[in-house]
């Protein structure tokens, strides 16, 4: 059936009128705010019988008891390790790691990973207390304290008011722990007041300044060593051809003193 | 801190319902349009913003809030044709299952498809622009950033769209 322009025009006009009354709105909004908000998500099974054998869990099982053999007593030591340590990287790159791998259950897989965000600030605390604290100490925590929150960001579960209260807290406790340039920033911290848009953009312009001036202060380094390194070459290549032409005029000297006899003894 | 907290929550609330008294008709009148059916028009538009207030409760920053909450309902209307498709109306009836939609505003509801029938003759491309345009009376800057195109395509859409539908006029 078709529809002429007037039919069109007053389908339009009536479909423009069309809205919720205010108690349906109510009536939304009331079963929007009952229903509950779940973050996580269940972990997808494969329908694959066998899967289970080549799971990664299993594999990182048989990682975690070779490791476990072969360095047993290096375990306990980089357990212990702080920032700084020879076997931090050990504990937070490669233990830890394989411990959340062998944790199971998203839960406690969380909770695991808040628990290394804790350990990070016992880390920085027993290092204040030792008065051991230094740059290399605090960027060593700081990229292991970073993997953590990015972890937790990826997996966080909130509160019904969005909030994750664990992990707001620690972020909260490290950064007052650590030295400025160090201190973590996460969307996590949703009750944090949040700087202004043209704060934000003083701050990347000068971030933006800054990075072209180390930019150029590069450059002109790099610019200075190679128009060093050319002068050097045209000296080199000056000196060889003086050597050259000094090589030359003896030569010269030489076929001289052979060849003048000879045509004095020619007669020419 | 936990004042904070509240005061987040609060903030969060306020501006989910501020989205939600600004374009919770416009969200309806969408889905009507593509169902033809007050009830499910109703479950779709209800589903879209409760999308919404949990994407806002886990930290999703939305920045183009208008664009955002069209999509989820772009989406969820998609999902449900697939569903209908799935069990089909007649099976339902079989089984017992009534219609929902009464005889309540039936003259309009038969307008509407007759309306949605002449836009969707058009090609896709126009069918969407035409409608926020018409319906909508949406600008063509808004509708571009809706649709996440240039001005310039929408203008040229839109103007073809019309052409074409005064064609297809009886």
């Amino acid at each position: 059936m078709k529809i002429n322009e007037q039919e069109f025009n007053k389908s339009i006009k009536h479909l423009k009128g069309v809205q919720l009354t205010e108690s349906e709105k109510a009536s939304m909004l009331s079963s929007i705010y009952q229903t509950e908000i779940i973050a996580a998500t269940l972990p997808v099974v494969s329908p694959f019988i066998f899967s289970s054998f080549f799971t990664r869990e299993r594999v990182m099982v048989v990682m975690a008891s070779f490791v476990l053999i072969v360095f047993g007593g290096g375990y306990a030591a980089a357990a212990g390790s702080l920032p700084g340590d020879p076997l931090y990287g050990i504990k937070v790159n490669v233990l830890e790691p394989l411990t959340l791998q062998l944790t199971f259950g998203e839960v406690a897989k969380n909770e695991y990973k808040v628990e290394l965000l804790q350990r990070r600030i016992a880390e920085l605390e027993e290092l204040r207390l030792n008065t051991d604290v230094n740059l290399a100490s605090e960027e060593e925590s700081y990229h292991a304290a970073e993997r953590n929150v990015a972890e937790l960001e990826a997996s966080a579960i909130f509160n019904e008011d969005g909030i994750n209260v664990d992990v707001e807290t620690s972020i909260d406790t490290y950064n007052s722990l650590i030295s400025e340039p160090y201190r973590l920033e996460t969307k996590i911290m949703k009750g944090r007041v949040i700087p202004t848009s043209e704060e934000d953009e003083t701050d990347e312009g000068n971030s933006e300044k800054k990075d072209e001036e180390t930019i150029l202060q590069k450059n002109t380094g790099q610019i200075e060593g190679t128009v060093t390194e050319v002068i050097k070459t045209l000296d080199e290549i000056d000196r060889e051809i003086e050597e050259a032409q000094s090589a030359t005029e003896e030569t010269v000297e030489n076929i001289k003193e052979v060849t003048t006899p000879l045509t004095e003894s020619l007669g020419f | 801190m936990e004042s904070d907290r509240s005061s987040h929550s609060n903030d969060l609330k306020k501006a989910f319902e501020s989205l939600f008294a600004e374009y919770s008709d416009v969200i309806y009148r969408f889905c009507l349009y593509k169902t033809s059916d007050k009830n499910i028009a109703h479950d779709l538009t209800q589903d879209t913003f409760l999308r919404l207030w949990k994407a806002m409760n886990t930290g999703a920053e939305v920045e183009k809030p208008k664009q955002y909450i069209y999509q989820i309902a772009r989406n969820l209307v998609i999902d449900y044709y697939k569903k209908s498709k799935a069990v089909s109306l007649d099976a339902l009836e079989e089984d017992g299952f009534e219609a929902r939609e009464t005889s309540t505003g039936s003259e309009m509801l038969s307008e509407l498809l007759l309306l949605r029938d002449a836009i969707e003759k058009l090609e896709q491309d126009y069918q969407e622009v035409l409608y926020m345009r018409f319906i909508e009376d949406m600008t063509v800057e808004n509708i571009a950033d809706t649709l996440g195109v240039s001005a310039n395509l929408v203008s040229v859409r839109i103007n073809r769209g019309k052409k074409k539908l005064r064609e297809l006029f009886a």
